[in-house]
Parts: structure tokens; C-alpha cells; sequence
């Protein structure tokens, strides 16, 4: 395949995100999530923090998922096997597991909180959790299975144990299944000690957010993530059987999918169905893409190379059926449309000389000495030499010079070499956007949480929407201009109201207030209401105080202590 | 019918007409570097053009071809989603040609993309996007046309390289504080193209950090309502309607009237000039006024005149709305009666006992006056006002006064009684 091609393929590769057209599948998505922080020795800091945070993203995905926290041999290997049971064959199943790793014997094992380190690695074996078992449980049961594993922090158990931190590239993968490890074999990953996650699964969280990303674009964006914030000190790592495609979120209208995004998919698989020479599948592939009509870059590269695969179809079909004449004339036809194609040269100059057309084949192997590299130039020259005694112009080309290689321009002819790939661009932008959680939590700490909307009163309640605190704050609020009187309750007295209350000895605790002035037009401010001198008010036992308040500042205050059956009196002036 | 071979010679013999040889083999230091190349042009797998290139560079540090070599890098990094790289990339192409479009283009795009924000980064992404914005005519000039793209498309792709720019230049302003510029950079953005989610939602957290909570939360209900192509992700969507809601909240008091937002947001890329929102003291005065008005009306309806006559509006106030229509039911306390004998100007305090603030004006004079500190009750309508000293003057009849006192018995009539 032409690297103009192909170069538009994988230039979009992050952006291969639809559902539209593409089957889903079709059973139940079931997610068992396994956090462990409490080991006596080497706890962690985030992988309950990391197991909730990806059994909520994975909620949001659709998954039926259960947590555990903490989680001991026992409570592993039990919640293992409720997980497995629920599975049907048409399911997909998810399992993620956040903690501490090691591997024994290129075998890899979970450690459960309670694990403490026996006498002898076989000892051990036994009492950790394995990951094989788990990969057998999965093995043929459900329809697909994606095991994520950030289960390789700097790990004191292991060395506790003699055992290797890390985890190993696994043995017994179950058909079907997607396996991510936080980090690549033998390696350690970052705990993040300075965050709440570990780069590793706050990045796969995201990820799995985004509409329309296949898994494997998921672990992608993922892995350059990580690889990033980690300055390419941990790389996560996957290793896949999958045959389908699978979204955590199917794009958000695949109604109305971009077209571009899904001929990128018909791209991609022409691309895979070409490098295993099946011409047919590719040919569909990029006839689809045609009609769709997707316009631009790819629509040319799909009809530019259209022809070529037709070629190497064509002349496929007739070699095997022993007609070199047109299988010949199809190569030449393919090596016209893409004069790169070394081994279609080749192949053709065999069928020239399989009818004895040496003239033919010289032209072809002239082609190759061209463009091909020094190893596949070498080899046409050989053939040239054995030619050369019944074929002048092999002859010819024998003591010919070596041509000068193309220039790169020819090579890429799809590259615009000096122009930047302005749809390429778009496509990043549209699937790799800024994550906005650093601005989210930084405005967020600022303001107060929001609160649930408050329930209606019960019929026959006070309809007042206030409570009386709040009330007479309300009313004091709107007479801040005008010389008043509050009567508070202190602390003290709430308190001892509190106390009473709950002795249900309330009524019998009242005393009152009366509070005399000259002035009659001074309001008095009590529980939302307003009364003016002279002003008698009716108290709980306790203490209190009469605030004068001028301009919405306190400017003198009283204290009394209302008693039991005992009027207390006050006199207040402006 | 013609042979294939003669077919075949014609293409071939079109090509080596094409490329004269001599110019072909100047660019390559010898035949393996172009094995090399031709390598990565078979190669499938991104990763393992990567290895390649960086076997080429490592080999050919000083290639003729470098320029189209770091091309390569970018195809391939951006096809493993490595903004980083390509970043870095695009920079050493700027570095060598500080021009150079690709490197310009790149660095533009990519500055806000890149996860560690560096003062350095910064400073390169928004040279790139300066020079991109300036450049833009250059750069999209008809001659840079490729064949195969018609004039309009040219024309939309020289239009979205320049919202490129002002998104580079907006973003840099924003992480260097500067929010105002940022500000209007994102705003001069959403005026050109308001279906951009993204730039919505910047704009929206650049003006939560200038503390302009309504219009934040304005741009950040705008950014989530957004759907399909062009929409934040769902996980963020919701991260971004949820902080517009607390900002609303923070800034009113309650999520009363954020539904309502959120509807208007979704239709409009700014708020209609208009638009307002009650701030929580606002709706905390608005709701202490009702407060008062229910727990004492008169003295209610009297702040309520009393502010608005004190404000800065209160001439306009008191002519608009205040004298032309009656005055509610009010109360007051009597500080003077003039004349004294039979008083038609009765000075009274409404906020206070000891200050005069209405003079009514009585139709007829009352036969015998108040004594200071009566309180009274009146309905009226206002004549005239003065702010400084405060005074309102209200003309009133005897009949809409209540409160007045009784006249005191006189001498006459108590010795008649005897």
C-alpha cells in the first residue's frame, strides 16, 4: 500500500470513532471492579480511588458493575466467581482490578489485603490471586472479555515476599479478550502520591468517557497520556484477540456520524485486508467509502487506490488460473498505479517470463531498479544478468548505470510536503479535546456544592418558607437603614434549649421580656416579627441579648436572663 | 489492441520524463537512506514508522530531506495520538524555518493541547499563532491552492486556520491570566463560529475567573447543550453543565430560574443585553422587603419609597412614579404642627420619631394640633420633593388621616356641663 494512502489512514487513526454501520454487541455488559489500598505492608494511597472512579465510568458505559474495596483472598475469589456466573455468551465482561501485583514464575497474581509473606514463594502461590484462574474462568464463557490491570506500583509486598513486582505478559489470555496493563512487563507503574488517581486510570477513565472510541483507541489516548505525564517513564501496554470492534460509548449520533470518520474505518480495514493480499475485501472496503462519498483527502485516496487493488486482483485471479498473458498485463497495470509496488513488479516480470516475453520483463525489472531498495535492486539485476545472454535491452540494462532513486515528493505523493494536513488537524481536534477537569475543580473549590432542591412542606405545616432565624436576619436585613431591636438567643441559651427540648421540658421553662422606651417608634425584631415599644415578648429560659442596631451595625447590647415565671424588664433608648 | 508491455512502456517512460535524474539523486546522501525511506513508505503500523524514521535521523541527522522527514514524524505521531511529540516536532521545524507552514500550522493547533503547560510552550504556540493569523493570506494565497481543492473549501480552510490562531492566541492569554485579552479573544472567536462547544466552555471558565458568574455560566450551559459533532464529551459535558449550575447558584442564591438559562444559552451564543440575573443579595433584600411588607406594610412601603427617593434616580423616581399615583397607606409620628393653633403642614418621621421626612399638606387646617410623638396613619399623594435635606412633601384631607386626636374639651363647654 502507497504510504499516500496509508498515510491518511493512520494520520486519522484517532479518529476512527463511529458506531454507525458497525454492529454492537448485542448481550449484557458486566464490570467487576476490585480497588485494594489496606495492606499492612506497603499500603496505597488511590486504588479505591481509582476503582470507584472507574466503576462510575463504566456505569456511565453501560456496565452493570460491582465494587469492592479492600478486598481479602477470600473476598476476592468469591466475588470472582458471582461475576463469572452472571456472564452469558453473548455478554461482555470487564474486569479491573487496582493494586498490588507480582508475578511468580512468569505468572501473574493479585494480592488481596490480607496477604502476608509466607516462608517460601510456592507458599505464596496460594495465597494470593491469580490471574490465570481468572483468565480460565473467562475463557469461552462470555462473548468478549477486557481485563485492566493497574496492578504494578512500586510494590514493598514483593520484595517482602522475594517475589517480582510487576506483572508478566500473560500466558493463558481468553479468546476474545482485551488485557491492559497499566504499564509494560516488569515495569513499575506510579501510584501518583501527589494525586487523588493514578495516571494510569485517571486517564483511561477520560477516555473511556469519550463517544465513539474503539478500545483500542481508548488505550491510545491512554497510553500517550500516561507516557506524558509520566515524562515516558511508564508506557501502558495491551495486548488484544479481539476480532470486533467495541465502544465503551457508541458515538453520541451515529445517525448522522461524520462521514469522514467512518470511510477512516473502511481505510483502515482496506489497509489490513491489502497487506493480507485480500484484494476482494479491500476492494469492498474502499468502494465503500467512495459512495459514501466522504469527500476530501480520503475520498481521492480511496479512489486513486481503488485501481491498483482491482489490479493485483485481477492479476492474482489470472496467475492461479495459468493466464500469465493477462496476469502480467494486471501487474503492469497495478505497478502503473502505484510504481512502489516492488513485489507487484516482480510478480509481474515472473509472468512475462513464464510466457517467454523477456522483453516485458526487463521493463518491469528496469522499474524495480528505479524505485526498489538496494536489496530488491540487487535482485532484479540478478535476474537481468541471467537474461542478458538471450535479451539485448537485459543486456542493455545490465551495464546500465543504476538510476538515481525517485525524490521523496514521488514517494509520497499524497503528503503535500511543505502544507500541513489541515483535515488530519480537525480530526485531532474533534477526538483529542482539551480536558477541562483542571478548570472544573479549580472553579469548583470556590464554590459551595449544590444543594438538593428543598422538599415541599407537609400540608398543615407552617407555610413559612424561612425558619424563624432566618427570619428575623431577613427582616433585619431590610431595616438595616432604620434604628431597631434584636433579641438573640445566645449560645448558651440554644444550648440549654436543646437540652430542654429534648427533656421535653420546654413549656414549662418560659419567662418573658417586656422592653420600654420613650421612643414608640422603635421596632423591635423577634423571630420575623416586629413589634414597637413598649414591646412585651414571650422567651424560653435563657440567656439572650437586645441588640441596638443603627445602619445595620450593633451598637450597644443588653444581656437578660429570662427566667422561669420571672418578667424581665429593659429599657432601651435611640 | 495494444499490449500491455507498449501500455506499460508509455506510463514508464511518462514517469522518467517527469523526474529528471540528475535532480532526483541530489537529495539523497546515498542509497540506503532512500531504502530507509521507502521502508517507512511499506510500513503499516505507525509505531514501527516511528522506529524507522528515527533509524533515518539517527543516520542522516543532516538529511536534505529533514524538513519532509519531521512531516513524517507528525503523520506518524499523530497517528499513535502523541501531541506531545508532534509538538515538539512541529517546533524543530519552526526552528529551522521559522515559517515554515507546517511547523506554524502545528504549533498553533497544538499549544492547548498539550498536557503540561510550560512558559516556553506558551511563548512558541503563540509566536506559531500570531504568525499563522498574520500570515493567513499568504499561506491560503489562490496559488497555494492545491488542484483538487475548490476556491470556497480554500476559503473555509484560510478561515478555520484563523480561528485556529485566535484559539492558540486565547488559550496562551488565558494560562498566562491574562483573562481579559482571553476574554475577548474567545468572545471575537464565538462571534465568527458559535457552534464551537469547546471555545464556549474556555470562554465560560475564563469568566468564572474574572468572577462574572452569569455570564460564565451562560457560556458553560451553552457548552453543554451542545450535541453530536463538535460536543464535549459526555463525561465533560456534564462536568461543565454541572459547574454552570453552581456558578448560577453561587451567584443567585438557588438553581430557581437556571433551567431557564440554560434554554436561552442553548438558542444564543451571548446573552441578550437584557439579560440579568438577581444576585443572592439581591433576592436576600428582595425577599427581607417582602418580609417587612408582611410583617409591617406601612413601614415596608415606606423603605421601599425611602430608598428609591434616596438613591441616585430619586428625582426620576419621584416624578415618574411616585407623584403620579396615590401613595400606599403609611404611618408616621408627628415631630411638628404649623401653625400651631390649627396646623394644614403636620411634619411627621416615618423611619424614626426624631427626624422629619413628610410634610403633609392638609386641604383644610385642622382645628387643633398633634402633640409631638402622636402617631398617625395617612394615604395621599406626593407634590413635591426635595433630596437634600431629605423632605416629601404629601398633600392629604383631614378625612384620609386616622390617628389624629380628639379636640380637647373646651373651658366653655366643661363649665357648661357643671
Amino acid at each position: 500500500m502507497p504510504f499516500a494512502a496509508h498515510r491518511l489512514v493512520f494520520a486519522f487513526a484517532v479518529a476512527l470513532a463511529t458506531a454507525a454501520g458497525m454492529p454492537q454487541e448485542e448481550g449484557n455488559r458486566y464490570a467487576l471492579v476490585v480497588g485494594n489500598n489496606a495492606y499492612v505492608a506497603g499500603p496505597l494511597q488511590n486504588a479505591v480511588n481509582d476503582a470507584r472512579l472507574m466503576d462510575k465510568a463504566l456505569k456511565e458505559a453501560g456496565f452493570r458493575s460491582t465494587l469492592v474495596e479492600n478486598a481479602s483472598l477470600v473476598a476476592m475469589q468469591s466475588a470472582v466467581g458471582e461475576f463469572l456466573s452472571r456472564l452469558g455468551p453473548s455478554d461482555t465482561a470487564l474486569f479491573f482490578y487496582a493494586g498490588h501485583g507480582v508475578q511468580i514464575e512468569n505468572e501473574n497474581f493479585l494480592v488481596p489485603v490480607d496477604f502476608e509473606a509466607p516462608a517460601s514463594v510456592i507458599a505464596a502461590k496460594f495465597r494470593l490471586f491469580s490471574a490465570a484462574q481468572l483468565f480460565e474462568g473467562l475463557r469461552n464463557r462470555p462473548k468478549r472479555s477486557i481485563v485492566i490491570l493497574d496492578a504494578c506500583r512500586s510494590n514493598p509486598i514483593a520484595r517482602q515476599a522475594a517475589l517480582t513486582a510487576g506483572l508478566a505478559q500473560p500466558q493463558n489470555s481468553p479468546n476474545e479478550s482485551y488485557v491492559v496493563f497499566s504499564t509494560g512487563p516488569g515495569q513499575t507503574a506510579a501510584d501518583n502520591p501527589n494525586g487523588r488517581n493514578s495516571y494510569f486510570t485517571e486517564a483511561l477513565a477520560v477516555e473511556i468517557g469519550k463517544p465513539g472510541l474503539t478500545i483500542e483507541e481508548v488505550v491510545n489516548h491512554t497510553r500517550a497520556t500516561v507516557s506524558s505525564e509520566t515524562s515516558g517513564n511508564q508506557t501502558p501496554w495491551a495486548i488484544s484477540s479481539l476480532t470486533s470492534t467495541f465502544f465503551f460509548r457508541p458515538s453520541l449520533n451515529a445517525a448522522t456520524e461524520n462521514a469522514a470518520s467512518l470511510a477512516m474505518k473502511w481505510m483502515t480495514d482496506a489497509k489490513r485486508f491489502e497487506q493480507r493480499e485480500e484484494w476482494s475485501e479491500a476492494i469492498d472496503r474502499l468502494n465503500q467509502v467512495i459512495q459514501k462519498k466522504a469527500g476530501g483527502n480520503l475520498q481521492a485516496a480511496a479512489e486513486s487506490r481503488l485501481g491498483y487493488l482491482t489490479a493485483r486482483r485481477d492479476a492474482q485471479a489470472s496467475f492461479e488460473k495459468g493466464d500469465y498473458a493477462a496476469a502480467a498485463a494486471a501487474y503492469v497495470n497495478a505497478v502503473n498505479l502505484d510504481p512502489f509496488a516492488i513485489d507487484a513488479g516482480f510478480e509481474g516480470a515472473f509472468s512475462y517470463l513464464l510466457q517467454d516475453d523477456v522483453d516485458g520483463a526487463v521493463l518491469l525489472l528496469h522499474a524495480i531498479r528505479v524505485r526498489g531498495t538496494g536489496e530488491s535492486t540487487a535482485k532484479a539485476m540478478k535476474i537481468l544478468a541471467a537474461l542478458k545472454d538471450v535479451s539485448a535491452p537485459a543486456a542493455q540494462e545490465v551495464s546500465a548505470e543504476v538510476p538515481a532513486p525517485p525524490p521523496i515528493e514521488e514517494m509520497f505523493p499524497a503528503m503535500r510536503f511543505g502544507a500541513p494536513d489541515l483535515e488530519g488537524s480537525r480530526r485531532l481536534l474533534a477526538t483529542t479535546p482539551v480536558d477541562p477537569a483542571r478548570f472544573v475543580n479549580e472553579i469548583g473549590t470556590t464554590l459551595a456544592p449544590l444543594q438538593p432542591p428543598a422538599s415541599p412542606a407537609p400540608s398543615g405545616a407552617d407555610p413559612s418558607p424561612l425558619p424563624s432565624g432566618d427570619q428575623t436576619a431577613t427582616l433585619s436585613a431590610a431595616m438595616k437603614e432604620i434604628f431597631h431591636l434584636e433579641i438573640a438567643p445566645t449560645a448558651e441559651t440554644r444550648d440549654l434549649v436543646i437540652r430542654r427540648a429534648a427533656a421535653g421540658t420546654l413549656d414549662t421553662n418560659s419567662g418573658s421580656l417586656e422592653i420600654e422606651g420613650a421612643d414608640k417608634q422603635i421596632p423591635v425584631v423577634y423571630q420575623g416579627r416586629i413589634q414597637y415599644l413598649p414591646a412585651k415578648l414571650s422567651l424560653q429560659a435563657g440567656k439572650y441579648e437586645v441588640r441596638s442596631v443603627q445602619d445595620g451595625k450593633v451598637v450597644s447590647t443588653q444581656e437578660v436572663n429570662i427566667q422561669a415565671g420571672w418578667p424581665q424588664k429593659v429599657s432601651v433608648k435611640r | 489492441m495494444i499490449k500491455p508491455v507498449a501500455v506499460f512502456s508509455l506510463g514508464l517512460a511518462a514517469c522518467l520524463l517527469a523526474l529528471p535524474g540528475s535532480a532526483w539523486g541530489r537529495a539523497w546522501a546515498d542509497r540506503n537512506e532512500y531504502d530507509l525511506v521507502l521502508k517507512v513508505r511499506v510500513e503499516a503500523s505507525p509505531e514501527k514508522q516511528l522506529e524507522l524514521l528515527n533509524q533515518w535521523k539517527k543516520q542522516y541527522p543532516e538529511s536534505e530531506m529533514r524538513q519532509q522527514r519531521r512531516e513524517l514524524f507528525l503523520a506518524a505521531y499523530q497517528a499513535t495520538g502523541d501531541a506531545s511529540h508532534m509538538f515538539e516536532t512541529a517546533a524543530e521545524m519552526l526552528a529551522e524555518r521559522p515559517d515554515s507552514f507546517v511547523g506554524v500550522y502545528w504549533c498553533t493547533v497544538l499549544a492547548p493541547e498539550l498536557k503540561n503547560v510550560k512558559p516556553e510552550t506558551l511563548e512558541l504556540g503563540d509566536k506559531a499563532a500570531r504568525r499563522l493569523a498574520a500570515g493567513l493570506e499568504a499561506y491560503f494565497a489562490p496559488s497555494q491552492k492545491p488542484d483538487d481543492v475548490a476556491n470556497a473549501d480554500w476559503e473555509k480552510q484560510k478561515s478555520a486556520a484563523g480561528l485556529l490562531a485566535r484559539r492558540a492566541i486565547g488559550w496562551v492569554e488565558w494560562q498566562r491570566q491574562d483573562f481579559p485579552a482571553a476574554e475577548k479573544t474567545f468572545t471575537e472567536y464565538l462571534q465568527q463560529d458559535p457552534a464551537s462547544a469547546e471555545i464556549a466552555s474556555w470562554l465560560g471558565f475564563v469568566l468564572a475567573y474574572e468572577k462574572k458568574q452569569i455570564p460564565a455560566a451562560w457560556q458553560l450551559a451553552r457548552a453543554a447543550s451542545m450535541r453530536g459533532q463538535g460536543a464535549l464529551p459526555e463525561v465533560w459535558r456534564r462536568q461543565v453543565e454541572e459547574l454552570a449550575d453552581r456558578l448560577y447558584a453561587a451567584y443567585h442564591g438557588g438553581t430557581d430560574g437556571a433551567e431557564a438559562l440554560k434554554t436561552a444559552a442553548a438558542a444564543s451564543a451571548f446573552p441578550p443585553d437584557a439579560f440579568q440575573v438577581e444576585s443572592a443579595d439581591t433576592v436576600r433584600q428582595r425577599h427581607a422587603e417582602e418580609a417587612l411588607i408582611q410583617a409591617d406594610p406601612e413601614l415596608g412601603a415606606w423603605l421601599r419609597i425611602f430608598k428609591q427617593l434616596s438613591g441616585p434616580d430619586g428625582e426620576k423616581y419621584f416624578l415618574e412614579t411616585l407623584k403620579p399615583s396615590p401613595l400606599p397607606k403609611l404611618r408616621g409620628t408627628v415631630v411638628r404642627c404649623n401653625p400651631l393653633g390649627k396646623p394644614d403642614e403636620i411634619s411627621l418621621g416615618l423611619s424614626s420619631s426624631a427626624v422629619e421626612e413628610v410634610v403633609l399638606k392638609v386641604s383644610a387646617p385642622f382645628n387643633h394640633p398633634a402633640e409631638p410623638g402622636t402617631q398617625i396613619h395617612f394615604q395621599g399623594t406626593a407634590d413635591t420633593f426635595v433630596k437634600e435635606p431629605f423632605r416629601l412633601k404629601v398633600l392629604v384631607s383631614q378625612d384620609s388621616i386616622e390617628g389624629w386626636p380628639q379636640a380637647p374639651a373646651s373651658p366653655a363647654s366643661r363649665n357648661q356641663k357643671r
